[in-house]
């Protein structure tokens, strides 16, 4: 019954979402069209939806384009791994150990707080303009929301559920394996999703700097050659990419959190 | 009910009450303080205790007279600050493998299924899961979750996790059981159905058991004594033994002896 109800409501939810962004573009072609804004600046729908086609005609046809989607795909999956692996080493040293979390914690928050992507042209100068330095700079981006949900994961392991494995005089790494890595799973799967995002953000703006190839350079091309329609396109695949990379972390954390999961 | 006598689960021990003498667990002129600040509260003071082996012993008294504290102190859980502790002869400092412990809640981990948490504490000891496989599988089943073997606990009723927890509980034959008010969280028909079954239970194995509630009525129904609490500083007023014949069954809530002990009970709260 109210599985029902909440299906119909968020069925009538989307359409509601729908009708607003139709009516956003059907303004944004009217504000073109009538010739207030230069194509120069801001492309109609229509012309920016014409280049995304012809790209992804492109990409599938094995043009120039693809190479440029999957690398910067590849720096930003492989960024994204690395981060995943020092945030996870990092983050259950710091949870597990208190001393260094007493230590660690606030220069942590500080280097957090920093703007990573001013560090994007020394990166580049330290890894090259070849595909590391971008893997490099997604991990760097990535790392940090890793880090904290690790380690707030394993800090806020249920009590009781401690409390069972203390009375069983169960050891620490027993007590890791059994109890805490599996409580904190959902933790870190919420840092997961955000981190896969920002991983393309890191990519792009490590391409921006410097590349031989990925979707930044295109991006920094078409640019300057006030291709705008184009630019536009390639952001839209940029964000195709970055929705699919979520969804695909999404969908691993339904198969490993099944039990986190409503039923049915 | 479900258990005949000529079913036994097979007990590591032969028969624990005949190989004890004294008592299982001795308990003198124990103290426990917590700090707070500058301020220091007395949570336990001066209990003494004796329980012997196969005893149902419940510890009843209004909340904050420590007698969680007390029990946890007797699980190694919690450190005592004066006072002897002791568990077959052995000063208490860290929890037992002859102790099983139920809370509250029942504590299950929702990633595994009903058989894998009725085994868990086999995977912590190290033990071979081969051989107490068959043994999980028949708790389960006399408890009547035989259908939810390899079920998660979130398909189960509240009712029903609690008896994956005593299950669990069972597995390795400890020779003492801590409850910690392992009913209370449930409504009356469910606790007086996990009732009948701890009785039936312990019928079978005369197993120690140390049984903290807020019930009078349960404990009068489970105990052959009773430890009376007071609060603030947690005291053990006074252990009064329940004059009531065993074995003990649902015939029993409604015997006049029944009332009687109920009665003398709520009389010693005043």
């Amino acid at each position: 019954m109210t599985a029902r109800m909440s299906l119909r409501r968020r069925a009538s939810d989307h359409a509601v979402a729908l009708a607003i962004i139709a009516g956003g573009v059907v303004v944004w072609e009217a504000v073109c069209r009538l010739g207030l804004v230069s194509a120069l600046v801001l492309p109609a729908p229509s012309a920016v939806g014409k280049e995304f086609v012809g790209i992804c005609q492109e990409i599938l046809d094995g043009g120039p384009l693809r190479n440029d989607t999957l690398v910067t795909l590849y720096e930003s999956v492989a960024g994204f791994f690395l981060a995943f692996v020092v945030a996870f080493i990092g983050g259950t040293l710091i949870a597990e150990i208190p001393l260094l979390r007493r230590v660690m914690m606030p220069y942590l928050v500080a280097i957090n707080a920093a703007p990573k992507i001013a560090l994007a042209p020394l990166i580049v100068v330290w890894f090259g303009f070849g595909i590391s330095s971008k893997v490099v700079m997604a991990a760097l981006i990535a790392f940090f929301p890793l880090l904290i949900n690790v380690v707030s994961g394993l800090a806020n392991v249920d009590l009781q559920k401690l409390k069972l494995m203390h009375s069983l005089a169960a050891s620490p790494w027993m007590t890791f394996r059994k109890v805490k890595l599996p409580d904190a799973l959902p933790s870190v799967f919420a840092g997961m999703k955000i981190a896969i995002v920002f991983a393309v953000v890191g990519a792009v703006v490590g391409e921006f700097v410097g590349a031989e190839s990925g979707l930044g350079l295109v991006i920094k091309r078409t640019d300057y050659q006030l291709d705008v329609a184009q630019t536009f396109a390639v952001v839209a695949l940029l964000s195709l990419m970055g929705i699919l990379l979520f969804y695909a972390v999404e969908w691993s954390e339904r198969r490993m959190l099944f039990w986190t999961m409503p039923k049915n | 009910m479900v258990l005949g006598n000529h079913v036994r689960i097979v007990s590591r021990t032969e028969d624990p009450v005949q190989i004890a003498a004294g008592p299982i667990i001795e308990i003198a002129n124990l103290r426990k303080d917590y700090r707070l600040g500058d301020e220091t509260l007395v949570a336990l003071e001066n209990v003494s205790l004796s329980v012997a082996h196969g005893e149902f012993i419940s510890l009843v008294g209004p909340s904050g007279c420590g007698k969680s504290t007390l029990l946890n102190i007797i699980a190694g859980l919690t450190p005592k600050s004066a006072g002897t502790a002791k568990l077959a002869a052995n000063e208490i400092v860290a929890p037992s493998r002859q102790i099983g412990m139920m809370f509250q809640t029942p504590v299950l981990l929702p990633w595994r299924t009903n058989l894998e948490n009725v085994l868990l504490p086999v995977e912590v000891f190290g033990l071979s899961k081969r051989e107490f496989i068959d043994r999980a599988r028949l708790l389960l089943d006399l408890v009547g979750l035989g259908p939810f073997i390899e079920r998660y606990p979130n398909e189960l009723s509240g009712g029903m996790q609690q008896r994956v927890a005593i299950c669990r509980m069972l597995l390795c034959d400890p020779d003492v059981l801590l409850m910690d008010e392992p009913f209370s969280a449930l409504d009356e028909m469910t606790r007086e159905f996990l009732n009948m079954e701890l009785l039936r239970i312990w019928q079978e194995r005369r197993k120690t058991v140390i049984f903290v509630t807020h019930n009078i009525g349960e404990a009068v129904l489970l105990s052959d004594r009773i430890g009376v609490m007071s609060a603030r500083p947690g005291r053990l007023l006074q252990v009064i033994d329940i004059e009531l014949a065993r074995p003990r069954t649902k015939a029993t809530l409604v015997d006049p002896q029944y009332f009687r002990q109920v009665t003398r009970v709520r009389g010693l709260f005043g």
